[in-house]
């Protein structure tokens, strides 16, 4: 398995992980917790506000101007 | 859709509840179903549509992202955030998904210290062939207005 195939199924694996726990939120799962919770939790807080808008941004910024 | 493991309802996978609720189902409740579109959908897709003509690396790129960023930031900053459902959960909620980001950025430093190159991409690597074409842009632009909208309007 070349260095790339490892790489990008570990991507694969978290992006495959992230979806399930939404999903299994969202059909009503209680151990798990959707993202808009989390985020919106993390709004909640003046630490967790800035935490989060300056991610949203760079996140803008790394992927669609960079 | 279940791994097969029906003792504990709690261990099926994802799309299997503890009330046998398929995907389908799930995917039609009104928190995971689309919702009707309104004139703040149209005008996050019309400037997506604009603002994915400016291809990366670019002085326009970089303007087509600045401009709606500051404009969510500020509007953070000036508007009061909302109560949290009253079921919610938060600590537990941003403790399970901050630990999926910290493996994401786990994950991300070993390709970065790999090699961040083609052989052992980052993710940003990953997505460029993707994210070079128009229809890719389009959807990363879509995607990232969107998640600024709903931090406005929580």
């Amino acid at each position: 398995m070349s260095p790339y195939a490892v790489i990008a199924t570990g991507f694969a694996l978290v992006v495959v992980a992230m979806l399930g726990v939404q999903l299994a939120a969202a059909a009503g799962q209680r151990r798990f917790h959707r993202l808009g919770e989390a985020s919106h939790a993390a709004l909640a807080t003046r630490f967790g506000r800035w935490a989060v808008l300056l991610l949203w941004l760079w996140t803008g910024f790394h992927f669609l101007a960079r | 859709m279940s791994n097969g493991d029906t003792s504990d309802p709690h261990t099926l996978w994802w799309c299997s509840c503890t009330d046998g609720t398929t995907l389908a189902q799930v995917l039609k409740r009104p928190q995971v179903g689309l919702r009707r579109p309104d004139r703040w959908d149209a005008a996050t897709v019309g400037y997506a549509s604009l603002a994915a003509l400016f291809t990366p690396l670019s002085a326009p790129a970089a303007v087509a992202v600045l401009l709606p960023g500051v404009l969510v930031v500020v509007l953070r900053a000036m508007r009061p955030v909302g109560d949290l459902p009253r079921d919610a959960q938060p600590y537990r909620a941003a403790a399970q998904w901050l630990v999926l980001a910290v493996v994401g950025a786990l994950w991300w430093l070993v390709a970065f210290l790999w090699g961040n190159d083609p052989e052992h991409p980052t993710l940003s690597l990953l997505l460029d062939p993707v994210l070079e074409t128009y229809p890719g842009r389009l959807l990363g632009y879509t995607i990232w207005l969107g998640a600024g909208r709903w931090l406005v309007t929580r």
